[in-house]
C-alpha cells in the first residue's frame, strides 16, 4: 500500500512536532525515519497510525484520506517501542488478540484463529512459547510476539517504533535480517523509526532524516551518506570534521586551503571532511596540505584512528584509515603532519 | 468522541472520554459538591460576622478549643512514635514483622463507633487501664489519692485521636525510610558522626517532609474525628464536649444556621490543613527529585 | 530489602532492643489493648448471651442495612471510580489537578459534616425538604439517606486507588488493543480491566470497609430508628448507651472481625500483588 503525507502538522503546547511535512511511501517500501530524539519522527509514525492525530494536513492510504479514522478502523500493524504486550495474557492470546475481538460475522472460526497463531509463532520462531506470559520471555522473544500480533491481522502497512532499541547489539543484528525477510516475504509497506544510523542505513531502502519537525532529506542509504544536502544530515550521518571556512567568489578558505566552492554564497560556511576522507603524510612543499601535530594515536583492530590538532581549529581532527594502506607507517605522537581531504563538502552557514 | 479544538474535530485516540467524564461530574457533583454547597449557601446566610458571633460563642470556642488542642496533643505524640515504630518496622528484622506492619492499619479498619466503645470500656474507672490510674491502682497512686481519671476527660479525647491517627505518621515515613539511599548514612559515618548525630543531621531531614505530611494527616482527620470519640469524652459542655458534636447537637435542636456555622469553621480549618498537605507533599516531591 | 548488617548504618543490640521494645509496647497498648478488649467484653456473659445478642431480631435488622447500603454504596463507587480513573488517566483535558482533588475531598471533611450537608439539603428546614415533603419522599431518617452519606464518605477509596495504578500503567497497551481493532469497550474489558483487577479488589476492600463501620455521617441522618435505619454501628451505640454491654460489645466484635478480616485480605493482596498496587497507603 502506498502512504501519502501531505503538509501535516502537530503542535503539543509550544513545541513544534511538525512542520508541514510531505512523504511519499510506495507500495512495497521499507522506509526508515531517522533522526535525534525530538525530532519529530515518532509523532509522524503515530499520525500515520491514528495513535495522534495532526492539527493540519492529510495522510493517505493507497489514495484514500484516512485522516479523520480512528487507529482501529486502520487496520496497520503497529509494533510499540517497549511493544506493549498485554501482560496478563499469554503468547497466543497477545497473537490472538486483534482475531478474538472482531465483531462475530468477521471472526475466523476459532480453529481457524488457532492454526493462524500457530502459524505466526513458527515464523517467528517462537515454537513452544504460546502458553508463556510476557514476563517470561527474554527481549528479543518480546519482540517477535509483538510483531506477530501486529501481524496477525493481515496489515498491509506495518509501523515500528525504535524496534530494537531495548535490546541488545548481538539479538538486534539478528533480528534486523530476519526483519528485513519478513518485510520481503510478505509483501509489507514497512515504516520503522529509530535514532541508530547504523540500523536506518542497514536495513532501509530509503531513510527520510528529520530535525526539528521537518524532513532534512529522503534518499538511499548511500544517497544520504554520500551526498548529505544539508549540514545536519552531514553531522548525523557518520563521523564528520567540521571546519570553519569562509567564501568568496565561488571559492572557499578551509583552515588554510583554498578550494573551489560553487554554487556556496559568500560568507561564513562550514565544511564537513569525514576521517576516512584524509590522506595523511608528511608536510612537504610541493602538495600543501592541513598541517598540524598528531595529538592521539589510536589503534583499534585494522583501523588506525589519529587526532591532529591544527593551529587556530577549536577541535583536534580525527583522520581513519585502514592500517597498513593510505599511510607507510604508522604516525608518533608530537610528529608533524599534513593531512590532504579528498572530499570536502561546503554549507552556508546559517 | 469528538472533540473540537481550534476549529478542527479532533477525534480522540483512546475512546470514552465523554462518557467516563460526564459521569464523573455528574456523580461527584450530585454526591458531594451540591450538597456541600448546601451548606455554603446556609452559612452565607449567616453572614461572616454571624459566623464569627456563633464561633466566639462561649460553649463552641471551648469545643474549638479541645478538638484542635487534643488533635495537635494527638498528632505530636503519634509523630514520635510514628516515627519509632516507622524505623524499627523498616529497619530491624524481627519474627512476626509483617503482622506488626499489618495491624498497624487496624484504626483506619476496625468502625470508630467499636473503637469508641471499647476505649470507652478500658479508660473507665473500673476498665482494664482505668483501673490502673485509678486512686487505689499502681499507677494512680503517682497522681495522688484520687488517682488520674482519663475517660470522661480531655485526656479521654486525647487518648481516642492517638487511636485513631496512629497509622499516618508510620505510612507516610515508611516508605521514605524505606528509599533512604544507605550511602549517606554510611557516608556520615565515614566522616566519624556518631550514629545519632548521622540520625540527626542526615536522616531525619530527609524524612521530615513525610513526617510533616504524616503529622497533617492525621491532625486534620483528628479534627473532625466524631466516633471513636463521643464515648469516651463525657460530652461535659465547655470542659469535654468536641466540635463536631457540637454540630450534631444543634442539629438535635433543629439549630440549622448553629450547626452550619461551627461546620464551616471546622471546614475552613480542614481545607487550610489539606493545602498545607499537599504543599508538604509537592515539597517531598521536589526534594526526592 | 537487604538485612543490614553494617556497623555503620544500624546501632548498637542494647539501643536496638531498646526502641524495638519501646515501639512493641506502645503498639500494645494502642491497638491491641483494644483488639482484645472487644472480644473479652464480646465473650464475658458467655457464648450463649453473645449469640442470643447476635440472633436479636434488632441486630438482624441493622446487620441486613448494614449489609444493604455497602452492596448498593461500593458498585456505586466502583463505577464512578473507574469512569473517573479512565477519564483522569487516559485522556488530558484542562483541570485534571482539580478534579483529583475534589475527588479527594470527603476525606478531608469531618463525618459529620458530610452528614449535616444531607440534612440542610433534604431535612425539613432545608432547600428540598418542603417539596420532598410536599411529594411523600423521604430521604432523611430513612434508607435513602444513610446510603446517600455512605456514598459521600467512601467516595474517594476506590478512584484513589485506580487513578495512580493507571497513571504508572501509561496508555500504551490500551494504544495497542485499539491498533489491532478492538473497540473501546473491548479495550477496557479485556487489556484495562484486568491490569488493575487487585489495585480494584483493594480499593473495593477498603471502600467496604469503611462503608459498613460509618458512624458519625450515619448517625446525623439515620434518625436512629430500631429495626428499621439502624446500621451495626450505630445499633452499637444504642446498647451501649442503654447499657446493655454485653450485646453492645457482641455487635461491635462482628465488625471488628470484618476489619480483621480487611486486614488480613488487604495483606495478603500487598505481598502478593504489591507491585500491581498503587502502593496508595493513605
Amino acid at each position: 500500500m502506498s502512504i501519502e503525507i501531505d503538509s501535516v502538522r502537530k503542535r503539543f503546547g509550544d513545541f513544534e512536532a511538525l512542520r508541514a511535512v510531505n512523504l511519499s511511501v510506495e507500495r512495497g517500501e521499507f522506509l526508515a525515519l531517522l533522526g535525534p530524539s525530538g525530532s519529530g519522527k515518532t509523532s509522524l509514525l503515530r499520525i500515520i497510525a491514528g495513535l495522534d492525530f495532526a492539527d493540519a494536513g492529510r495522510i493517505c492510504i493507497d489514495g484514500a484520506d484516512v485522516s479523520a479514522l480512528s487507529v482501529r478502523e486502520r487496520n496497520i500493524g503497529f509494533v510499540f517501542q517497549h511493544y506493549a504486550l498485554f501482560r496478563h495474557m499469554t503468547v497466543a492470546r497477545n497473537i490472538a488478540f486483534g482475531l478474538d475481538v472482531r465483531p462475530r460475522a468477521r471472526r475466523p472460526e476459532r480453529a481457524a484463529i488457532a492454526a493462524r497463531v500457530e502459524h505466526l509463532l513458527g515464523l517467528m520462531q517462537l515454537d513452544g512459547l504460546g502458553t508463556r506470559y510476557p514476563a517470561q520471555l527474554s527481549g528479543g522473544q518480546r519482540q517477535r510476539v509483538a510483531l506477530a500480533r501486529a501481524l496477525a491481522i493481515e496489515p498491509h502497512v506495518l509501523l515500528l517504533d525504535e524496534p530494537f532499541g531495548a535490546l541488545d547489539t548481538k539479538v538486534r543484528k539478528e533480528l534486523r535480517r530476519w526483519l528485513r525477510r519478513l518485510h520481503d516475504d510478505m509483501g509489507l509497506t514497512t515504516i520503522f523509526v529509530t535514532h541508530d544510523q547504523e540500523e536506518a542505513m542497514e536495513m532501509a531502502d530509503r531513510v527520510v532524516v528529520m530535525n526539528k519537525g521537518a524532513i532534512e532529506q529522503v534518499g538511499t542509504a548511500q544517497d544520504v551518506y554520500d551526498h548529505p544536502s544539508t549540514p545536519f544530515v552531514h553531522d548525523f550521518l557518520g563521523n564528520a570534521n567540521r571546519l570553519p571556512a569562509r567564501v568568496a567568489g565561488g571559492r572557499a578558505t578551509v583552515a588554510g586551503l583554498d578550494l573551489p566552492a560553487p554554487g556556496v554564497p559568500d560568507g561564513p560556511a562550514v565544511a564537513f571532511v569525514r576521517p576516512h576522507e584524509f590522506d595523511l603524510a608528511a608536510p612537504s612543499l610541493s602538495a600543501r596540505g592541513i598541517e598540524g601535530t598528531v595529538a592521539h594515536v589510536f589503534a583499534n583492530g585494522p583501523i588506525l584512528r589519529v587526532e591532529v590538532d591544527v593551529p587556530g581549529l577549536p577541535l583536534a581532527l580525527e583522520v581513519e584509515a585502514m592500517r597498513g594502506t593510505t599511510m607507510v607507517a604508522v604516525p608518533e605522537r608530537g610528529a608533524r603532519v599534513a593531512l590532504h581531504p579528498r572530499n570536502i563538502r561546503l554549507f552556508a552557514d546559517r | 468522541m469528538l472533540m473540537a479544538i481550534g476549529g478542527r474535530r479532533h477525534p480522540r485516540v483512546i475512546p470514552g472520554f465523554g462518557v467516563t467524564i460526564g459521569f464523573t461530574l455528574a456523580y461527584l457533583g450530585l454526591i458531594v459538591l451540591v450538597p456541600l454547597g448546601a451548606l455554603v449557601a446556609k452559612a452565607a446566610e449567616l453572614g461572616p460576622g454571624g459566623i464569627w458571633a456563633v464561633a466566639t460563642d462561649a460553649r463552641v470556642f471551648a469545643a474549638l478549643r479541645l478538638s484542635f488542642g487534643a488533635s495537635l496533643a494527638a498528632a505530636a505524640i503519634n509523630a514520635v512514635f510514628g516515627l519509632l515504630l516507622a524505623w524499627v518496622l523498616v529497619r530491624y528484622r524481627f519474627p512476626g514483622r509483617r503482622l506488626v506492619d499489618a495491624l498497624i492499619d487496624l484504626p483506619f479498619a476496625l468502625p470508630t463507633a467499636v473503637a469508641g466503645i471499647t476505649l470507652a470500656t478500658l479508660y473507665a474507672g473500673n476498665g482494664w487501664v482505668g483501673g490502673l490510674f485509678a486512686g487505689d491502682g499502681w499507677l494512680g497512686a503517682l497522681f495522688g489519692p484520687d488517682g488520674l481519671k482519663i475517660a470522661y476527660t480531655p485526656l479521654g479525647v486525647v487518648v481516642a485521636l492517638v487511636f485513631v491517627g496512629l497509622p499516618f505518621v508510620v505510612r507516610t515515613v515508611q516508605p521514605v525510610l524505606a528509599d533512604f539511599d544507605a550511602e549517606s548514612e554510611e557516608a556520615a559515618a565515614s566522616l566519624g558522626a556518631s550514629r545519632f548525630a548521622t540520625f540527626r543531621r542526615v536522616v531525619l531531614p530527609a524524612i521530615l517532609p513525610a513526617l510533616t505530611t504524616g503529622f497533617a494527616m492525621a491532625l486534620a482527620r483528628a479534627v473532625g474525628e466524631y466516633g471513636s470519640v463521643i464515648f469516651i469524652a463525657g460530652n461535659i459542655p465547655m470542659v469535654s464536649e468536641i466540635a463536631p458534636l457540637l454540630i450534631v447537637t444543634r442539629l438535635e435542636e433543629y439549630n440549622y444556621a448553629g450547626a452550619s456555622a461551627v461546620a464551616t469553621v471546622m471546614l475552613a480549618v480542614a481545607f487550610v490543613l489539606l493545602f498545607a498537605i499537599n504543599l508538604l507533599q509537592r515539597l517531598d516531591r521536589a526534594q526526592a527529585s | 530489602m537487604a538485612q543490614r548488617s553494617n556497623a555503620a548504618t544500624t546501632e548498637g543490640a542494647a539501643t536496638r532492643f531498646g526502641l524495638s521494645a519501646a515501639a512493641f509496647v506502645y503498639l500494645a497498648a494502642v491497638l491491641l489493648l483494644p483488639l482484645a478488649a472487644v472480644f473479652h467484653e464480646a465473650t464475658r456473659k458467655g457464648l450463649g448471651a453473645f449469640f442470643e445478642a447476635i440472633g436479636d431480631a434488632d441486630t438482624m435488622a441493622a446487620v441486613r442495612l448494614t449489609v444493604t447500603v455497602a452492596l448498593i454504596a461500593v458498585p456505586l463507587n466502583l463505577v464512578f471510580g473507574l469512569a473517573a480513573a479512565w477519564a483522569v488517566t487516559k485522556h488530558e483535558f484542562p483541570g485534571k489537578s482539580l478534579l483529583i482533588t475534589l475527588i479527594d475531598l470527603p476525606f478531608s471533611v469531618s463525618p459529620v459534616i458530610s452528614g449535616l450537608v444531607y440534612v440542610l439539603l433534604f431535612g425539613a428546614q432545608g432547600l428540598l425538604g418542603p417539596w420532598l415533603a410536599a411529594h411523600g419522599v423521604k430521604i432523611l431518617f430513612a434508607v435513602p439517606g444513610i446510603v446517600l452519606a455512605t456514598i459521600f464518605v467512601t467516595l474517594p477509596f476506590i478512584a484513589r486507588e485506580l487513578i495512580p495504578l493507571m497513571r504508572a500503567q501509561g496508555t500504551a497497551e490500551e494504544e495497542a488493543a485499539l491498533s489491532l481493532g478492538a473497540s473501546g469497550w473491548q479495550t477496557f474489558r479485556h487489556v484495562t480491566l484486568p491490569n488493575v483487577r487487585w489495585g480494584l479488589l483493594y480499593g473495593v476492600l477498603l471502600c467496604n470497609a469503611r462503608a459498613m463501620g460509618e458512624f458519625g455521617a450515619v448517625s446525623v441522618v439515620s434518625g436512629h430508628i430500631r429495626g428499621l435505619t439502624n446500621t451495626m454501628p450505630l445499633h452499637v451505640e444504642i446498647l451501649y448507651n442503654e447499657y446493655n454491654f454485653a450485646a453492645a460489645f457482641a455487635v461491635a466484635s462482628l465488625l471488628a472481625l470484618l476489619a480483621l478480616v480487611t486486614l488480613a485480605v488487604k495483606s495478603l493482596l500487598e505481598w502478593h500483588h504489591g507491585d500491581e498496587l498503587a502502593g496508595a497507603r493513605h
